[in-house]
């Protein structure tokens, strides 16, 4: 029927939402349009299976996230035909304020799985139930997981603010 | 919340004003990795790729040494100009019947059978990868007429990427670390012997391309993946040598090479380039065979003879240009064995059906068909290499034998 959603319409109008997303997992905006690219190419594979039970952007993310974790280190990485710039966040004057960015460098350092539970968290505002639903772990993992990655900052922030006092960061 | 959770919601929004917009031909570039998946080199490095697929095509491409095609030879005998209204094509058991085979799924022991060559039109040869703890990994052939797997060897490490034969060998390369290993045993079975070792992943980065291997002329030969160049041992053993002159150039059916790559291609939606394997090169001979291509012209992809886009073919020399009867966009436009092509057919009734197209003769059949109906079943998943196309059909599986087309 020609009434059934399109891929190439849903791939197009949620492109944009899915690199911010992929970009919050990886923190590089190559890596970010590599997953997103790949978790479309699968998407596209199981499109008529997905679109009937509704809900393509669940399966798509889901997808992001897992490959994110599981497989994405281990995969091989197709050459991207395009080269994605970092956009300047030109519209706030405080994106690359100094406090954030020490943050978001930590974030780097964090185990994927930490970093995806923060993002599920604190970026898409999940509760932990769909946290764990996402990534196939249990409640408890998710609360684990978090907490342990918060540690770490809170570590990591108290480094970073000390050492600022010194030379070099 | 605390302050650092305040700041990490913080962090993130500012950062999503960072993040990289879709370009406008986004979409076209997933449908490009679709289709180059599709008929692309096997996903190397991890088996654990298959956890999240689902559906359709998936292509490896294992370069065969069988009746290799001059270049730029017209072929006489191709009808012309195939019909623009597309009919799904008459089933394979009727059009190419002794071509086409169900074998069982797995072997007796329950480990599923992937089959990778034909190492003659009654013999199957294949790897057994998963199983329970005590199955270990090993390669198998399958005949025909006897209907009974016979073991050929044991693997320490699982293989990632099909087997080739030749020569009365059979080659394999496993991936060790950062080392590529290729492997080999007599056709007939034996214990596997290393003949060859070499970096397959450079320090700095952490994926393996994967490389396209053929044996030939008493040697194993390969180009990896990503850089090119066509590197030889012989069958006995030995360190790794660049053929000269083959700098860049990417295996493509032996004895040709050719450039640019597959992968980074026109395709793949950036500025016209030349069309992927535009330049050939006879590794033996050192002739050169040129892709005729119009000025402006896109999307083309080239093969030893023929060039194809996903509704076109035409020969190398830019001559007899025909639509084909469906849409390549299944396996992507590159032809497998050199002349066949795995098309999406979708009948006026609505009846969909994968076929098989045969540039050389302009037969199709219909490998799978569904119904019209909404709610049927897709097509399976259907495994491309040259040679050989397959795919599972409950317990068993359906295996097109490209040799034995005729």
């Amino acid at each position: 029927m020609d009434d059934e959603p399109r891929f190439e319409d849903f791939a197009g109008d949620r492109a944009d939402a899915l690199l911010r997303y992929a970009y919050m997992l990886t923190g590089n905006p190559h890596d970010a349009a590599d997953l997103v690219q790949e978790a479309l190419v699968r998407l596209r594979g199981s499109w008529s299976r997905v679109q009937r039970k509704r809900d393509p952007e669940s399966y798509v993310r889901t997808t992001i996230t897992r490959l994110h974790i599981n497989i994405w280190r281990r995969r091989r990485r197709e050459h991207l035909a395009w080269d994605p710039p970092e956009r300047p966040g030109d519209d706030d004057p405080f994106a690359r304020a100094d406090d954030d960015a020490d943050l978001w460098e930590q974030l780097s350092k964090l185990p994927r799985r930490q970093r995806a539970v923060l993002v599920l968290r604190y970026y898409e505002e999940r509760t932990d139930a769909e946290i764990a639903e996402i990534l196939g772990i249990s409640q408890g993992t998710v609360r684990s997981q978090a907490s342990r990655a918060l540690e770490k900052l809170r570590s990591a922030a108290s480094t970073i603010t000390l050492s600022a006092n010194g030379s070099a960061r | 919340m605390t302050d650092l959770e305040d700041a990490l919601t913080r962090t993130f929004t500012r950062a999503a004003t960072r993040a990289p917009a879709a370009p406008p031909d986004f979409v076209r570039q997933v449908d490009m990795r679709y289709v180059r998946r599709r008929r692309g080199r096997s996903v190397a490095v991890a088996a654990a790729v298959t956890a999240v697929v689902a559906g359709s095509v998936l292509g490896t491409r294992v370069l065969s040494t069988t009746s290799p095609a001059p270049a730029v030879k017209p072929d006489t005998t191709v009808s012309q100009a195939a019909p623009a209204v597309v009919e799904v094509a008459p089933p394979i058991e009727r059009v190419w019947p002794r071509a086409v085979h169900e074998i069982p799924a797995g072997l007796p022991n329950g480990q599923a059978f992937n089959a990778d060559l034909f190492l003659d039109d009654r013999t199957v040869v294949g790897r057994a990868l998963r199983g329970g703890p005590a199955l270990k990994p090993g390669i198998w052939s399958y005949d025909l007429d006897s209907g009974k797997f016979t073991s050929l060897a044991t693997l320490t490490a699982p293989s990632v990427a099909s087997l080739v034969a030749g020569d009365g060998f059979l080659a394999w390369s496993t991936l060790n670390k950062r080392t590529v290993e290729i492997w080999t045993i007599p056709a007939k079975g034996g214990t596997p012997r290393k003949i060859t070792s070499f970096l397959g992943v450079s320090s700095g980065e952490d994926t393996y391309h994967g490389i396209d291997m053929t044996i030939a002329d008493g040697k194993v030969a390969w180009s990896p993946a990503k850089d090119g160049g066509v590197y030889q041992v012989p069958l006995s053993g030995g360190e790794p040598t660049l053929v000269p002159g083959t700098e860049r150039h990417h295996l493509l059916r032996w004895p040709w090479a050719g450039y640019p790559t597959h992968d980074v291609s026109g395709l793949s939606g950036g500025p016209a380039k030349e069309p992927p394997m535009a330049h050939l090169l006879n590794v033996r001979t050192g002739e050169r065979s040129d892709a005729v291509t119009g000025p402006g012209e896109k999307g083309w992809t080239c093969g030893v003879t023929w060039c194809v886009t996903f509704q076109k073919a035409r020969h190398r020399d830019g001559t007899g240009e025909r639509n084909l009867p469906g849409s390549v966009s299944l396996g992507g436009p590159v032809p497998y064995s050199g002349r066949f092509l795995l098309l999406y057919q979708q009948g006026k009734s609505g009846e969909r059906g994968a076929s098989i197209y045969d540039l050389s003769t302009g037969r199709a059949a219909a490998l799978v068909r569904s119904p019209a109906r909404k709610g049927d079943t897709a097509l399976p998943t259907i495994h491309l290499r040259d040679g050989l196309f397959s795919y599972k059909r409950g317990n068993k599986q359906v295996l097109v034998n490209l040799g034995a087309v005729k």
